[in-house]
């Protein structure tokens, strides 16, 4: 028996908002359903049924966002709670209705989804790094190549950057094409960014452990998200000792 | 009455757990007893490998608590690794190989702070020190006008072998820092995703060794290579390539 402790929980803050407010919406919708009644269901049936409604066939859609478009085409849930309640005497009758909504919850789902997208957006946005980089007190270096010198990082420099750092496009081809030396007995060649950031924390909320390079002059920054990847530029090195 | 009939299918339930919980945990989570003397250890492993023919054992080199690595000597003078831990409540061996070339055991794979790397150098190969190197290739990939760029990961831990063939390295905190982030990282955020990532994957780290002798030259190690093996339990045992000098990068002259 092994037990995994290193579970990564990345929290994500819209979304679960935005999960919380459509449950609060179906929540609603079956509570009016319940008034309306004249035969009052048991609520945990209700409950149940609304959960197997939400059972169903669907079909994904590529978006233009990081959510894909999940749209359900057939009702399997309400499927399976007919083929258990026609039997009994005015069970489907009573109960299809929170099957339905389970189905249909399926929508109010999606709808939450796509009103989160701008909402997520406009929150944390893509291609600022101080979305990636949001505390940075207490960062530090560390060197991943032998290229990479005894450097310290300076965080006051850092800290008046970050707002200023100005985003560039990423050479990766060219970077992978630098210079050179190859012989028998070894290669030489520095890396581009020679340095790791640790110890700073995206926004909060965003869920997102980015991993943070350093250009060897000090002055660029490499940010890798899983979706994205992007590089800005400061006019300051920084790096403690650099010229 | 029917009340009744589910309280006691609910404490029958309840015990039921209980005693399965305590099974586990005299299982697995009991404190190991001593560990056991050579005469057992030897004989444990030559009826699990007769060809491994232990001679004498030269230490038990305590990992964790319930780890043990066990390097020994052959009758034909190989040196050889054995890898023991307390399991089912007893010192279970795990795998024995009457070869030494360094490996990497991984207690919890999901956990790099429990990465070992692990070795019994022959010292007819002449071994005076190692380097091992942690790495991960340079990569870069562009489509669609986006270029993306995964700078490399190149990082050296020498050991000396000081009048020990064999030894124990834990990851060293840098390694550990970044297996971690990248561990992390790695882990998808939003759930059921259509779209791959379009970057190059971050994780395809591997861990390599070269060996040197006293006057600083790549040693071959013929002698620690090719043995025989057997695994006899639940183990994850990566192998280390063996790596050479003009793989590895040094920093341009300025």
């Amino acid at each position: 028996m092994t037990i995994n402790y290193n579970f990564a929980f990345s929290f994500q803050l819209i979304p679960i908002i935005s999960l919380i407010l459509a449950w609060c919406v179906i929540a609603i919708i079956a509570y009016r359903m319940m008034k309306k009644l004249q035969v009052k269901p048991k609520t945990w049936k209700a409950l149940v049924c609304v959960l197997v409604g939400l059972f169903s066939f669907s079909i994904n859609f590529p978006s233009l966002w990081d959510t894909p478009i999940k749209i359900s085409i057939l009702p399997l849930g309400v499927w399976i709670l007919y083929a258990f309640l026609k039997r009994k005497e005015g069970c489907w009758v009573t109960y299809r209705r929170f099957a339905w909504l389970g189905f249909w919850a399926n929508f109010i789902f999606l709808v939450a989804a796509l009103i989160a997208v701008p909402i997520q957006n406009a929150t944390y946005p893509k291609n600022e790094l101080s979305t990636y980089m949001s505390t940075v007190e207490n960062a530090s270096i560390r060197s991943i190549h032998p290229s990479g010198e005894k450097s310290v990082l300076d965080t006051d420099t850092l800290l008046k950057q970050l707002h200023n750092m100005s985003q560039e496009k990423i050479q990766g081809i060219q970077w992978y094409q630098e210079k050179e030396i190859r012989s028998e007995q070894s290669i030489k060649r520095n890396e581009r960014f020679p340095y790791q950031l640790f110890g700073t924390s995206s926004k909060w909320g965003s869920g997102l452990y980015p991993i943070i390079y350093l250009e060897a002059d000090g002055k660029g920054i490499l940010v890798t998200a899983p979706q994205k990847q992007l590089y800005f530029r400061s006019d300051e090195s920084l790096l403690k000792g650099e010229e | 009455m029917l009340n009744k009939r589910w309280v006691s299918i609910g404490l029958v339930g309840v015990v039921i757990v209980l005693a399965a919980a305590a099974w586990f945990y005299w299982f697995d989570f009991s404190k190991p007893a001593s560990f056991p003397a050579n005469e057992q250890l030897m004989e444990k492993m030559n009826k699990v490998l007769p060809t491994a023919a232990v001679k004498s054992i030269q230490e038990h080199v305590q990992v964790d608590e319930r780890h043990v690595f066990v390097p020994f000597v052959s009758e034909e003078g190989r040196y050889g690794v054995s890898y023991w831990e307390w399991k089912k409540n007893k010192w279970k061996l795990l795998y024995i190989n009457n070869a030494g070339e360094p490996r990497l055991w991984k207690i919890n794979s999901n956990d790099p702070s429990t990465f070992y790397i692990v070795w019994n150098s022959h010292p007819g190969d002449k071994v005076s020190y190692m380097k091992f190197y942690f790495i991960r290739d340079r990569g870069s990939q562009g489509h669609d006008g986006i270029e993306t760029y995964n700078p490399k990961i190149q990082l050296e831990k020498k050991v000396t072998l000081m009048n020990k063939s064999y030894g124990v390295l834990s990851m060293p905190a840098d390694w550990l820092a970044i297996m971690k982030s990248l561990q992390q990282a790695g882990n998808p955020n939003i759930s059921d995703r259509l779209i791959d990532s379009v970057l190059p994957n971050n994780n395809n780290f591997y861990f390599g060794f070269i060996s040197f002798d006293q006057s600083n030259q790549e040693a071959g190690i013929m002698n620690s290579v090719n043995g025989s093996s057997f695994t006899n339990g639940d183990i994850n045992l990566d192998y280390i390539s063996i790596l050479n000098k003009s793989k590895i990068e040094e920093p341009l002259e300025q």
